[in-house]
């Protein structure tokens, strides 16, 4: 049996070459034609594959293999065509035409299906198109990050920049969730020391006084409007223990989903040193305000000075009126020579006295007197001196000059003057106008220099006295103690017998030469304190001292049975030692020697302070003095008992040195009873 | 107290000096008393007996009154300093003046003490003590 692929290739047709009668013009034509077509048929799904291959394109693939094997089997049919022409393999020619036939059907049923979906891609000029937008909105794209980019770093750079704090505040958590600089960085706090962030921390650094304020302030927020700015101040703990001023401005930031705020955005500012600036501005106005209030009081009280002032100007006014009658009527009384010159006036004005006093004007000086009327009969040796004043007075504004000088008569002898000025002065400090007067003072000057010549002689006596003293009693000393050194000599040298029968006569010698030259003695001592600077004073104690001097008169002491009585509040004094050693002795041996003789002296010595004195008493119930005993006291040589053994010196002595020393000394006594001493020593002399 | 080579005695009162060198003498102060009646005599003593570089005969110790005619004892003293002795002698101011002035200048002369006549052991001896 034939099979079907046998029957495929059965040559039982003529070859198509017959058809051309092998003619080789047709059959070559149609043979080369067909050949070429099926080459490039063949071609042709190559090229397609491999665009296939570069382009995947996975949605039309199907149709890509469906055109291939169409375009293959047109192909074959050709090479069929060739073929048939010397081989009649029409079977299998029809064969390749029945498959061809099929993948053409199928491919044009499968275009006209994709036709609306091929239609739909784009054409190349629509892809340029697009592609151009593409890039064009790629490059805005570009362009906006570039913003962007910049746009952040400008607000990071500002937010690093600015001193402020800003912030995002939760006011559900009540802490800030976003800041540029951290609050606890501003307000010095190191890494080590800063309190842990959140909510807690706010309590330690919110001053207490402000912590509820803060906290009304924030939950205040749920009722603000967007755009709405809120502003706080309190107070934050800086590290350095102080607390500082900070303002907050808050305004929403963002909504909760009910609409109600949860974040605000805030600044926060120091305006510790705006404070200080407030403070400080406050005291100025404060200042200010009182510095204008005494101002209005200043103001008040020159008002009622000036008023005063006018008040008194009138016054003046009224009585330089009558000042000026006054002077007339004084200068028509007066018996002084009395001038008066008015400097914006020529001239000068003087009184009758003038020519009384001194007899002359001429008649043209009466005419016209002028000041050199005056000056020219000024002493020359006096009249640059009298110019040098009026002009040191002008000069140092000084109201009032005086000076004595020499002024000649008419008949040519010079009178003593004592001249007077006054200047008044106007508003300018410049000299007004000169009030004078010339008072003949010649009797008085005359006076003058005879009792200065007198006292001048005084001096001399005196000082020549005082020398005498001096000399005398140096040299009357020295005969004395050359006498009683001779007298003791002869009572050594004669034989005893003669010396014993003459004993008597021997102790009036001796005793006559030993008050002579006690009364030396004391005439030396009265010329040494008038001559002598005062003795150094030192600090005395006085109750010692009154127990020496009284033992050394324990001779007195014992002839008189006398008694020493002391009170002695004030126990010290500033004094000179020998002054104050003196001053007792002869105290209490005067108390002693003067005693009443039909009883036993008693003595009190008692000390006082009285003001700033010391008075020390001393009081015996001696003798006692009558009243004119009294006044010849405390004169020299006055002996106003006859009995006892006094020169007279000693009360006078002590006189001269309580004095001399800012003191004093007094008595009080009466006769038959006794007397009391009393001497004050001036606790503010050097003394 | 040690004894003394010389003494000399400056007094115009001749009285004066006697009793003073029988004073001395009775003391037993030393062996030579010289005295002179002027200023210009006790410094004429001092030239002759100081001067010599042995000086043995120059008074240990001259009292000096001050108020003499002539030469004071001021001036001699303001002359015997100015002379140069080797060794100076002590010299104690005896006199009856008892004036302040005096006793200021007799310090500022340092004289070497001031006391007043009688003389007195007393008052002298205490001013030889060294």
């Amino acid at each position: 049996m034939e099979t079907f692929v046998d029957s495929l290739t059965s040559p039982a047709f003529m070859p198509h070459g017959h058809c051309y009668y092998w003619q080789p013009d047709i059959l070559w034509s149609h043979a080369l034609a067909d050949g070429t077509i099926a080459t490039a048929y063949f071609a042709i799904p190559l090229v397609l594959f491999y665009l296939f291959a570069k382009r995947r394109n996975t949605h039309y693939s199907w149709v890509v293999a469906l055109f291939a094997l169409f375009i293959v089997g047109c192909g074959i049919t050709h090479v069929m065509d060739v073929v048939t022409i010397w081989n009649p393999l029409y079977r299998l020619d029809s064969l390749f035409r029945i498959i061809t036939a099929l993948a053409s059907v199928g491919t044009a049923i499968a275009l006209a299906k994709i036709t609306p979906q091929l239609l739909a891609i784009p054409t190349a000029a629509e892809w340029r198109r697009h592609n151009d937008e593409l890039q064009a909105a790629n490059e805005e794209l570009r362009v906006t990050n570039e913003e962007l980019v910049e746009s952040r770093h400008f607000i990071h750079k500002v937010m690093n920049t600015i001193p402020n704090s800003i912030y995002l505040f939760d006011l559900t958590s009540y802490q800030a969730i976003y800041t540029n600089k951290d609050l606890l960085v501003i307000l010095g706090y190191s890494q080590s020391e800063a309190p842990t962030p959140g909510p807690a921390v706010m309590k330690k650094l919110v001053h207490p006084d402000d912590s509820e304020k803060r906290m009304q302030y924030y939950r205040d927020f749920s009722t603000a409007e967007d755009g709405e700015r809120r502003e706080i101040e309190f107070r934050l703990r800086h590290a350095d223990g102080n607390y500082r001023h900070y303002l907050f401005t808050n305004a929403v930031f963002r909504r909760n989903a009910a609409g109600v705020p949860d974040q605000t955005i805030g600044v926060s500012q120091d305006i510790t040193a705006l404070k200080q600036t407030e403070e400080n501005l406050r005291n100025t106005l404060h200042q200010l305000r009182e510095a204008n209030e005494e101002l209005s009081r200043t103001e008040e009280t020159l008002q009622e000075l000036n008023n005063e002032l006018e008040e008194r100007v009138e016054h003046r006014t009224r009585e330089l009126a009558e000042s000026n009658e006054r002077y007339e009527l004084v200068a028509q009384a007066t018996n002084d020579a009395v001038w008066d010159r008015t400097y914006s006036q020529r001239g000068v004005r003087w009184n009758r006295a003038f020519e009384q006093l001194f007899g002359y004007l001429t008649p043209e000086e009466k005419a016209h007197p002028t000041v050199d009327a005056w000056l020219q009969r000024v002493h020359p040796q006096d009249l640059t001196a009298i110019l040098d004043l009026i002009k040191h007075s002008v000069a140092t504004a000084s109201p009032v000059w005086q000076v004595e000088y020499r002024f000649q008569r008419a008949d040519g002898r010079y009178a003593y003057v004592l001249g007077r000025g006054v200047i008044l002065y106007g508003e300018d400090r410049r000299p007004r106008r000169m009030l004078g007067s010339l008072t003949d003072i010649t009797s008085l000057k005359e006076t003058q220099l005879s009792l200065l010549q007198q006292n001048q002689q005084l001096q001399k006596i005196n000082s020549d006295l005082d020398n005498f003293i001096y000399l005398a009693s140096h040299d009357l000393k020295q005969p004395v103690v050359n006498l009683e050194g001779l007298l003791s000599l002869l009572r050594g040298n004669l034989p005893a017998q003669l010396a014993a029968g003459n004993e008597k006569l021997f102790s009036f010698m001796e005793a006559s030469a030993g008050r002579l030259k006690r009364t030396i003695y004391e005439l030396t001592e009265i010329s040494r304190i008038q001559q002598e600077a005062p003795p150094d004073a030192e600090e005395i104690a006085i109750p010692p001292l009154v127990d020496e001097v009284w033992a050394d008169l324990a001779g007195l002491v014992a002839q008189a049975g006398g008694r020493l009585e002391t009170d002695f509040p004030v126990a010290s004094i500033h004094y000179s030692a020998r002054y104050m050693r003196s001053i007792l002795y002869n105290l209490l041996s005067n108390a002693l020697k003067y005693r009443a003789p039909e009883r036993a002296a008693v003595v009190r010595v008692a000390t006082r302070l009285e003001g700033d004195r010391t008075r020390l008493t001393v009081a015996d119930n001696g003798l006692g003095l009558s009243e004119q005993q009294q006044s010849n006291l405390f004169v020299m040589f006055k002996r106003l008992h006859t009995h006892g053994e006094g020169s007279g010196v000693g009360l006078y002595m002590i006189k001269r040195m309580v004095e001399n020393n800012g003191g004093e000394i007094s008595v009080a006594s009466r006769e038959g009873q006794g007397s009391t001493f009393t001497v004050y020593f001036s606790n503010k002399a050097g003394i | 107290m040690k004894k003394m080579q010389s003494i000399l005695l400056v007094d115009d009162d001749e009285i004066s000096n006697m009793l003073t060198a029988m004073k001395v003498n009775e003391l037993a102060m030393t062996e030579r008393v010289a005295a002179v009646t002027s200023g210009q005599q006790a410094l004429d003593y001092c030239i002759a007996h100081c001067l010599t570089p042995a000086a043995d005969s120059c008074p240990d110790l001259i009292l000096l009154d001050i108020n003499m005619p002539g030469m004071s004892g001021f001036e001699f003293l303001e002359k015997l300093n100015q002379l140069g002795c080797p060794r100076l002698p002590k010299v104690v101011v005896l006199t009856t003046s008892s004036s302040p002035r005096d006793v200021e200048r007799a310090r500022s002369l340092k004289v070497t003490g001031y006391i007043d006549k009688p003389l007195t052991p007393e008052k002298l001896f205490p001013l030889l003590e060294d």
